[in-house]
């Protein structure tokens, strides 16, 4: 059985943003929707100093709460085990927004709820999502959680660390954070300087 | 403490750093919901137990059942993204959602306050010339409300305590957000639906049928004090930031309306003055429109409260 599966290796990552620029491109999303977020956390003092970049889209959870949420099957789960939404189902009531544990749901202006699909309308294709396919660093890698062979398990099996985000959902996200030393321990409340107009 | 910057980009509005996915309306029709289920409780009981002290009780809920009802229906549909798609709630039934067992509870609902309201409006149909062209329909209302008034009593109760669990229900299925994942939750909105039923009652009621109401408005003031101390106790247990959760409500920015008008103004004082009222067997007039009235209050202000702090939580 097919599950596909996304790996940021967050010691490459750069925090280029090129992946938040390729999937708003890829997707047509409009001026200010985004599907993808990065969070930049810089923590410690001169010459102690650690950088994150985590980025974040949806998880398409093997457990995802969205579904079961959904009060006309708007959102629902593909076979090979990602979390999409149909636009001419939804009704924008925004239970699936409010469920998702990480935020990663919003409403698009034409009243639909929109996130991240793994760019499921190039499966058949050959071509990785969009976002795979432009990292610069080769930090994001994509493909078949049960087929030992493929690159995601690959790179699962070589990393150092494999974190996936807030495990006491229970909700087995299906992006796994690789070698990644701040995930999941700082607290997710921090201020924040939020940055968010500036690609779209 | 470790000096620590975070900037994130990528944020769509409305959704981080705070979510605020549901507004003003959703609270607004959680309160409108468990109104009109305390009141269906409140009429149905009064029915099936012939209680011929308080007709007026029976008369409210099938007048203003349906119409209060609507207008939390359209304040619903105002918050949807996309309303011209809302007959998709009825086009399929997902067990595993609250929104859709709500949404049939709701038609259910408005099919037997409709045959109520009907019943009730032949009598009136001869002064009110626009009834008059739809005698027959309502003529058969009344028949079916009178051959069958066991059961659309009964129907009444079940559907209110329904509607008033599932307006917490919508809340707690919702696990990501650590201060609605309680299962107090479901009862205290069943509750407070009730009270708030009541209290609306007593707002047409005169002194003597406000004190026949008295007991059970004070039972249900006594069963929400302890609900809603079970909830403060279980909000957000089992995750990581389940006691700032519920610090939200007791300390932070939102302890001035918690304690101020959901626990005060909205139980403890009303509390006083029924008890004051059930003992003296008098209090003035005034005083007394002024408990039903402050469980009003309350009884919204916990809905506000509850969804807006609760957005506020994260995991």
């Amino acid at each position: 059985m097919t599950r596909y599966a996304m790996a940021v290796d967050v010691d490459r990552c750069l925090g280029c943003e090129a992946c938040l620029v390729a999937c708003s491109v890829e997707n047509r999303l409009p001026l200010g929707s985004h599907r993808l977020r990065i969070r930049e956390t810089a923590t410690g003092a001169f010459p102690d100093v650690t950088v994150e970049f985590r980025v974040e889209q949806c998880f398409h959870c093997a457990e995802a709460p969205c579904v079961g949420v959904c009060p006309t099957g708007a959102t629902f789960k593909t076979d090979d085990g990602i979390v999409l939404v149909d636009p001419d189902r939804c009704t924008g009531c925004k239970a699936c927004v409010t469920a998702c544990p990480y935020g990663m749901r919003y409403v698009h202006p034409r009243g639909y709820v929109d996130k991240c699909t793994f760019c499921e309308h190039r499966r058949g294709t050959g071509r990785d999502p969009a976002c795979v396919e432009t990292c610069p660093a080769g930090a994001r890698v994509f493909g078949d959680l049960d087929d030992p062979d493929s690159p995601v398990s690959e790179a699962i099996a070589a990393a150092d660390r494999v974190d996936v985000l807030f495990p006491n959902t229970d909700a087995e996200p299906s992006l796994f954070y690789l070698n990644a030393r701040l995930v999941n321990t700082l607290a997710e409340t921090a201020p924040a300087t939020v940055t968010g107009g500036e690609h779209g | 403490m470790t000096p620590t910057e975070v900037v994130v980009t990528g944020t769509n509005p409305g959704t981080h750093p705070v979510l605020e996915s549901w507004e003003w309306t959703i609270p607004a029709y959680l309160f409108i919901g468990g109104l009109v289920a305390g009141l269906m409780i409140f009429g149905g009981v009064i029915r099936l137990r012939a209680e011929h002290r308080l007709p007026k009780a029976i008369v409210l809920l099938d007048w203003l059942g349906l119409p209060i009802l609507g207008a939390g229906l359209v304040l619903l549909w105002l918050d949807l993204a996309n309303r011209w798609n809302a007959w998709r709630f009825f086009t399929t039934f997902r067990w595993t959602s609250a929104m859709s067992w709500g949404s049939w509870i709701l038609l259910v609902t408005g099919i037997v306050l409709t045959l109520r309201l009907a019943a009730r409006a032949q009598g009136a149909a001869g002064r009110i010339r626009l009834l008059g062209r739809v005698r027959p329909l309502l003529r058969w209302a009344g028949r079916v409300v009178d051959r069958f008034q066991t059961a659309v009593d009964v129907a009444t109760i079940v559907l209110g305590i329904a509607l008033g669990l599932y307006t917490g229900v919508l809340l707690s299925q919702i696990a990501a957000r650590p201060l609605w994942d309680s299962a107090f939750l479901a009862p205290l909105f069943l509750v407070s639906g009730i009270a708030t039923g009541g209290a609306f009652l007593c707002l047409f009621l005169d002194g003597r049928q406000h004190r026949l109401l008295a007991p059970v408005s004070i039972g249900a003031c006594g069963v929400e004090i302890a609900l809603l101390t079970g909830y403060l106790v279980t909000a957000g247990v089992g995750f990581v930031t389940g006691d700032p959760a519920a610090e939200l409500l007791l300390t932070g920015d939102y302890a001035p309306a918690f304690w101020g008008l959901v626990v005060g103004a909205g139980l403890i004082v009303p509390l006083l003055i029924e008890i004051t009222e059930l003992v003296r067997r008098h209090v003035p007039a005034l005083l007394a429109r002024t408990a039903p009235t402050l469980k009003l209050v309350g009884g919204a202000a916990l809905r506000f409260v509850v969804v807006f702090a609760g957005l506020e939580t994260v995991l």
